[in-house]
Parts: structure tokens; C-alpha cells; sequence
């Protein structure tokens, strides 16, 4: 059976809400999903919120969407997801604690490291880091980045290029002030 | 010797890397609540939010099946009629239920509308108008689409019919004598209690069944349904034509042109022409509304008149219509009374107002003329009637008396008119009183202030006017009351008279029979003498003539006998006469008895005659409604009291 045909039998599978295929794909895709929320300045309690309404807006709208392949979906959840987070963080929301990533078994230098980053990316302009994070947070390859964001590759690699300069700036000057 | 090199510091890609690791670990406990909500959501029933190809397309397919179904909806629907127009009191009894009639109100077949005696309702029936006039009971029998038929019922009163010309259906009015069966045409059906029901014709044509027969009556004809095949004939009807699209209105709103064809006995076949037929409410008029001042044309066939009309605004010209067996003749009034005023607050408007107020006054000022001259012609013709009835009264005889009567009669007639008089009088300047406050309501503030002084004025004029009439009324009654009592004295005095001189009368004619029986008897007594002594006499002759013969004793016995004859029959004589006398006596009392009973019934009716004339009431409304035509308040009279 070639990938094309398992690929369909799988999205049939959704299709008829069979839960074990959503088991498999929720599993494979919350990750990157969350990752991207975070990654995008989503506090975890949106970023959750992001992926959960980005699987129910699927499961409405599936019967009426084609998909050639599980990666195709994985786009089309990655873009809910941002216009989401678009929505939500236009909203004016109360003052809240950015919550660290409760990762205790990391050192405190990898702590201050993720600390820098996520304070590096915020500066960043929103297409820069939208590239960014696909590209090293959620680890897509520069044709998906190109596909989810809506840009030419080249595009891509030029905001790639031009935002990871900005970044390593950035962590530079955090660092000569610490 | 070779110093250890430094760890590599990771790139910033790795970093990311890392960043993205961290992230991953943090969210393990999420993960597990997303999965739970993405479960509960699949295990959740399936919502219908996704619309497959034939819910996109069914709207295209169910819209002509739609269509079809809306058409079969009207069309099965029960025709029913419904309330368009009416006022006063309209109650339909609908399945043991009365429901109040208002304009709206469905009606459905089986129900029965009375209307009050102030009351009238008009119904739609499809395009059908049927408009049922006060005190009327009409049954809708059936009411129906296939086959397009209505049925009515009327058991009293009247109804106006005017149909929309249609082949496919039947109109059927059953009244008690038959049965009035039309397609497309206007008639009024009238039926009242004990009487021949009656068709009468504006338009078209309607085919009559009575059990005796049927026939046909078209536009201009009446027919009577009895017991006896139906009777056709002309019916008096009349043309009216206006210069300006008006309407015909009745004092219970009742309308006739544009508004709708509710007056019964009036079809308007334009808005400026009108068919009237006799029977047609009495207080009719013609409503027309104009933007300037100007004058209205109303033609009939005989007549065209022209009423000015003072300025903008709506007026009312009024009609009266005068029906015989054979023509309808309308009376035109040559004023037009403002029901509605033009808008304020234009100059148009203001000079309107003012002048009407002017106009007001002036009539009031009239009105006050009038009365105070009716009411000085009342008392004056009051006064003369009471003078002749006076000396009628006292004269004696017996047609001085009728005279008196007559004349205290005309004394009274005339103190009722006199007040009448005064009424009107009294009422046009009141009318004309509140004309001039409408305007004076209506105008600016200049205008309304010499309104309202010209209005104060009307007004005074017009409690003048009524306080003179009623001054004159209260003279004529003093002076109806004066007669009477004269006439009462003098029909005592005659009275008292007529018994004197009756057993006057009576006490001679007993006399005089007296003195006839007495008479009578003397002369009876002194013609028995005579027939005795002439009897004697004969018997002595008769003996001297026995001396003479020889057998004297034969002969004397004769002359005896004959002498006791004689004497017998002057004894009968003189009986006889004496029964005469007794007859005639007896005749005498008799004569004097009948004279006695004839004075008692004189005596009587002179007791009477001191009874009558009765005072004039007081001034002021009467209790009873005037029936002068022009002051009835009454709705309409009956409309076919005149056949």
C-alpha cells in the first residue's frame, strides 16, 4: 500500500471520528501546536486553549475539507491556531504573571538561556518570529514554514535569515547588561 | 602542555532547539486535558454543521414545490368575510358565542351579525361588500371556494350588496319571502316583520324566486317577494354629479365614493358621480376637501348648484331627499359647513380663520335676529289665537264653543311652534357659537384672540337669544294657560247654563203635558155631557113621537133603549178619553224623562269640555324626539315606511 493510500485511510478514519486516529493525531500534533502557541507569546494556559480549539474546529470542519496527506492537516491546524492566538492576544486582557516553564530539572543556565530567548523573540517584528518558531520551535522544513505562513520560500529564508541576526543581537545586548 | 578546550558554546538555532524541548516537557499534563476535550467533542453527537451538496441545491428544488403548496394553501383556505367598516354596536354570534364586531374581526360561515339600532357593520367577502344597516339580523349561511358561492341570510332589516362582477360566482340573499340570486351587481335588500321582503336595484341585474313565481330585476327596478308571484316596478332613483372628487356621508360615517360603497342605497360609480336611490338615508351630505376657497357644482336632473366654499380645509354640503312613488328629488343646501380646518400656521390659514370667525359671528348675529323674531311672532300669533278663543268661549252656543276649542287648540300649536322656533334659533346660534370657537381654536395668536372675542360674543348673542326665546315660549304658555282657564271658566258658565235651562226645558214640557191631559180630559168629560144630554134629548123626541102612535109602550121601551145606547157610547166616549189623556200624559213624562236624561248627558259633556284644552307644556326640550326632519337626531328613518 503506498503513503498516499494510507494517508487517505487515515483521513477517512477522522473522518468517521474514529477516536483511535484522533488519539494518533492529537499526539503527534499537540506538541508542535503548543510549541508554536508558546513560541508566539501564548501564555501556557492560551497556548492550551489555541490547540484544543484549533482539534475542534477541525473535527467540525473536516467532512467538508480535502487533505491530501496528515501533514496538510497539520498546516491547516497551525494556521486556526495562530489566527486564534491573532484574536486573542488583540484582546485586552489583565496583567498576569508570565508563568515560567516550571522545568526544574533544568539548570539554572538553561533557564536564564530560555528566559533570553523568549524575551529576545518578543522583540522580534511578528514575521520574523513566525518563521522562526516554525522553523526551530515547532521544526518545520522551510517549504512548510512557506506554506503555513503564506510566503515564497525564498521569503522564508530571507525572514529567516534576518530574524535570527535580530535575535543574536538581541541575546547579545541581554547579555552584555547581565 | 595543551590546555582543555572550552565547551562549544551552542549555536542560537540549537538554543531554539532546546527551547522548543523545554516547552514540550512543560506540557505533558496539557496534553492530557486537550486529549480529554478533543475526546468528549468526538464522543459528543454529531452537530449538522456541515452542509452536503443537496442542502445546498434543496432551496432551488423546494422553491417551485413551495410555490405550488403556497397557491394550494390560498385556495383551500376558508373564504371568510371580513370586518371592513362600522360603528356603534355590531355583535356576531359565532358557534353559541357573541363576539363584538371590530374592523378586522374575521367572520366564518355560520355566524349571525345583529347590528344595534345604532349600529352597522360593513363585511368583505373576497371582493364582495356587503354593508348591513342598523337593527338588522343577517345569518352568513355558506361560505365557499369550490363552488364560489356565499349565502346570506337576512332575517331582518337591510342590507346593501355591491358585488364584483364575476360569472363563476353566486351571491344569494334568502329573506323569509324568497330569494335574491346576483353575480355581479349592487342592491339593497330590505325585509322587515310581517311584510313583503324588497329588492331594490343601483346596477346590474338579479333574478328573484318567490315561491309563487321568479323574475327579473335590473338597474332602476324594485321588487316586492310576497306570498303572490313577485311584483316589479320603477324605482325612483336619482343622478348626482359633483365638479370635484367628493364623497357622500351619513351622520353614522357611513361613506359613499372613495372611501368605499358602505351608504346603503348609494353606489358612487366614479368619484364624482353617484347613483341614489330612494331610501337612502335622510341626512345625507356631500364631503369634499379643498385647497383654496372656491365653489363646489352639484348637478342632479333637475338641479345645479353652486356652493362656495370659504377656504381650504374639508366641508360638508347638506342634502335632502324628497321620495315619492315615482321620483326622487334631492334638495341641495347652498351653505358648506367646515368639518376639518386647513393646517395652521399659514397666512392662507390665518385669514381663514379670522374670517370664518367673522362668518361665525354674522351667523350668530342672524340666528339671534331670527329667534328674537320668531319668538315676537309666536307671542303675537299666541296672543291673537288666545283673544279669539276668549271671546269664543264666552259667546255661549254650541259652535262659539267648538270655535273656542279650535282656538285655544291653535293657541297651544302655536306656543309649541313658537318654542320650536326659539329652539332652532337658539341651536343655530349655538352652532354658530362653536364655529366661531373651532376657528378661534385654530388660529394664531392675533387670530385667535379676536376669534375668541367674536366667539365670547356669538356666545352672549346667542344665551340672548335663547333666553328670549325661551321669554317668548314662556309668554306663549302663560297665554295658552290663560285661554285655557278662560275657556274652562266659560265651558262652566255654559254648562251650569245648559242645566238650568234644561230642566227648565224639562219642568215646561212636563207642564205643558199636564195641561194637555187635563185639557184633554175636560174636553172629553164636556163631549160625554154633550152626548148625554143629546141622547136625552133624542129620547124625549122619541117619546113625544110615541104619544103619536099606538103602541106607546113598544115605542117607549125603544126610546129607552135607545137612550141607554147613547149613554152607553158617551160613557165609552168618556172613557176613551180619559185613556187618551192617560196615554198622552204618560207620553209627556216620557218626552220630559228623555229631555232630563239629554240634560245629564249636555251636563256631562260639558264637564268634559271643561276638562279640554290642556295647558301647553313647559318651555325647553321636549321629552318626546321632534320630528321635523331637519332637527331629528335619530339615526334614519325607517327606509320603507314610504313604499
Amino acid at each position: 500500500m503506498l503513503q498516499h493510500d494510507v494517508d487517505q485511510v487515515f483521513i477517512e478514519a477522522l473522518r468517521r471520528r474514529d477516536e483511535s486516529a484522533w488519539r494518533a493525531l492529537h499526539d503527534r500534533e499537540f506538541s508542535p501546536l503548543y510549541r508554536f502557541a508558546v513560541g508566539l507569546g501564548a501564555s501556557p494556559d492560551i497556548a492550551e486553549d489555541c490547540v484544543s480549539e484549533s482539534f475542534a474546529r477541525l473535527l467540525k470542519a473536516l467532512p467538508r475539507l480535502r487533505f491530501d496527506s496528515p501533514l496538510a492537516l497539520r498546516g491547516w491546524l497551525l494556521v486556526v491556531c495562530r489566527n486564534y492566538l491573532r484574536d486573542q492576544l488583540r484582546r485586552p486582557r489583565p496583567a498576569e504573571l508570565r508563568e515560567t516553564h516550571e522545568a526544574t530539572s533544568d539548570d539554572e543556565r538553561s533557564v536564564h538561556t530560555r528566559l533570553a530567548l523568549e524575551t529576545a523573540l518578543a522583540t522580534l517584528p511578528a514575521t520574523q518570529r513566525e518563521v522562526l518558531v516554525l522553523r526551530f520551535v515547532v521544526g518545520l522544513p522551510t517549504r512548510e514554514v512557506a506554506a503555513v505562513s503564506g510566503r515564497g520560500t525564498k521569503a522564508v529564508e530571507s525572514l529567516q535569515h534576518r530574524g535570527l541576526e535580530t535575535l543574536r543581537r538581541s541575546i547579545a545586548l541581554e547579555g552584555l547588561h547581565q | 602542555m595543551n590546555t582543555p578546550e572550552p565547551p562549544s558554546r551552542p549555536t542560537l538555532e540549537q538554543q531554539l532547539m532546546t527551547y522548543a524541548d523545554a516547552i514540550s516537557t512543560s506540557a505533558a499534563p496539557r496534553e492530557q486535558r486537550s486529549w480529554a476535550r478533543l475526546r468528549r467533542a468526538l464522543r459528543a453527537p454529531e452537530s449538522r454543521t456541515s452542509r452536503p451538496w443537496w442542502r445546498w441545491r434543496l432551496p432551488l428544488v423546494l422553491a417551485p414545490v413551495a410555490a405550488v403548496a403556497a397557491i394550494a394553501f390560498v385556495l383551500a383556505r376558508p373564504v371568510e368575510a371580513v370586518v371592513v367598516a362600522g360603528q356603534g354596536q355590531a355583535t356576531a354570534f359565532v358557534n353559541g358565542q357573541s363576539l363584538a364586531l371590530r374592523v378586522g374581526d374575521r367572520v366564518p360561515a355560520g355566524s349571525v351579525i345583529r347590528t344595534a339600532p345604532d349600529g352597522w357593520v360593513a363585511l368583505q367577502i373576497e371582493g364582495d361588500r356587503i354593508s348591513i344597516d342598523t337593527g338588522s339580523t343577517v345569518a352568513i349561511k355558506e361560505l365557499s371556494r369550490f363552488p364560489r358561492q356565499v349565502v346570506v341570510e337576512q332575517q331582518e332589516g337591510r342590507t346593501w350588496n355591491v358585488l364584483v362582477k364575476d360569472e363563476g360566482r353566486s351571491y344569494t340573499v334568502r329573506t323569509a319571502s324568497g330569494d335574491i340570486v346576483a353575480r355581479g351587481t349592487a342592491f339593497l335588500v330590505t325585509t322587515l316583520a310581517n311584510a313583503p321582503s324588497e329588492v331594490a336595484m343601483a346596477e346590474g341585474t338579479v333574478q328573484v324566486a318567490a315561491p309563487a313565481g321568479s323574475a327579473t330585476v335590473a338597474a332602476g327596478q324594485r321588487a316586492r317577494l310576497s306570498a303572490a308571484p313577485p311584483v316589479v316596478d320603477a324605482l325612483p332613483t336619482q343622478q348626482l354629479t359633483t365638479d370635484t372628487t367628493a364623497t357622500l356621508v351619513d351622520a353614522l360615517g357611513r361613506s359613499c365614493g372613495i372611501g368605499g360603497n358602505h351608504l346603503p342605497g348609494c353606489l358612487a360609480t366614479a368619484g364624482k358621480a353617484f347613483t341614489v336611490l330612494a331610501g337612502i338615508a335622510k341626512d345625507v351630505s356631500v364631503e369634499v376637501r379643498l385647497p383654496a376657497a372656491g365653489t363646489v357644482g352639484i348637478a342632479t336632473a333637475q338641479l345645479k348648484q353652486e356652493v362656495t366654499v370659504p377656504g381650504e380645509g374639508t366641508f360638508r354640503i347638506k342634502l335632502r331627499f324628497l321620495a315619492s312613488d315615482s321620483a326622487l328629488t334631492i334638495d341641495i343646501k347652498d351653505t358648506a359647513k367646515r368639518v376639518k380646518e386647513a393646517k395652521p400656521g399659514t397666512e392662507a390659514a390665518r385669514q381663514e380663520n379670522a374670517k370664518a370667525a367673522e362668518e361665525a359671528k354674522e351667523a350668530a348675529d342672524k340666528a339671534t335676529a331670527k329667534a328674537t323674531e320668531a319668538a315676537t311672532k309666536a307671542a303675537a300669533k299666541t296672543a291673537e289665537a288666545a283673544q279669539k278663543a276668549q271671546v269664543a268661549a264666552t259667546s255661549g252656543s254650541d259652535a262659539d264653543r267648538r270655535a273656542a276649542r279650535q282656538a285655544a287648540e291653535a293657541a297651544s300649536e302655536a306656543a309649541e311652534k313658537a318654542k320650536e322656533a326659539a329652539d332652532d334659533a337658539a341651536e343655530d346660534a349655538k352652532d354658530a357659537a362653536e364655529e366661531a370657537r373651532e376657528a378661534a381654536d385654530k388660529a394664531t395668536e392675533k387670530g385667535k384672540e379676536a376669534a375668541e372675542k367674536a366667539a365670547e360674543k356669538a356666545k352672549k348673542e346667542a344665551e340672548k337669544a335663547k333666553e328670549a326665546a325661551e321669554k317668548a315660549a314662556e309668554k306663549a304658555k302663560e297665554a295658552a294657560e290663560k285661554t285655557a282657564e278662560k275657556f274652562k271658566d266659560a265651558a262652566k258658565d255654559a254648562a251650569k247654563e245648559a242645566k238650568e235651562v234644561c230642566e227648565a226645558a224639562t219642568e215646561k214640557a212636563k207642564e205643558d203635558a199636564k195641561r194637555a191631559a187635563e185639557l184633554e180630559r175636560e174636553q172629553a168629560k164636556a163631549a160625554a155631557e154633550k152626548a148625554e144630554a143629546t141622547a136625552k134629548q133624542a129620547e124625549d123626541t122619541a117619546k113625544a113621537a110615541c104619544e103619536k102612535v099606538a103602541d106607546k109602550d113598544a115605542c117607549k121601551k125603544n126610546a129607552e133603549a135607545l137612550r141607554g145606547a147613547a149613554e152607553q157610547a158617551a160613557e165609552k166616549a168618556k172613557q176613551d178619553a180619559e185613556l187618551a189623556a192617560e196615554a198622552k200624559k204618560e207620553a209627556a213624562e216620557r218626552v220630559a224623562k228623555q229631555a232630563k236624561e239629554e240634560c245629564a248627558k249636555a251636563a256631562e259633556k260639558a264637564k268634559e269640555a271643561q276638562q279640554s284644552p290642556k295647558p301647553s307644556p313647559p318651555p325647553g326640550r321636549s321629552p318626546e324626539p321632534s320630528t321635523t326632519p331637519e332637527r331629528t337626531e335619530t339615526p334614519r328613518p325607517s327606509p320603507t315606511s314610504s313604499p
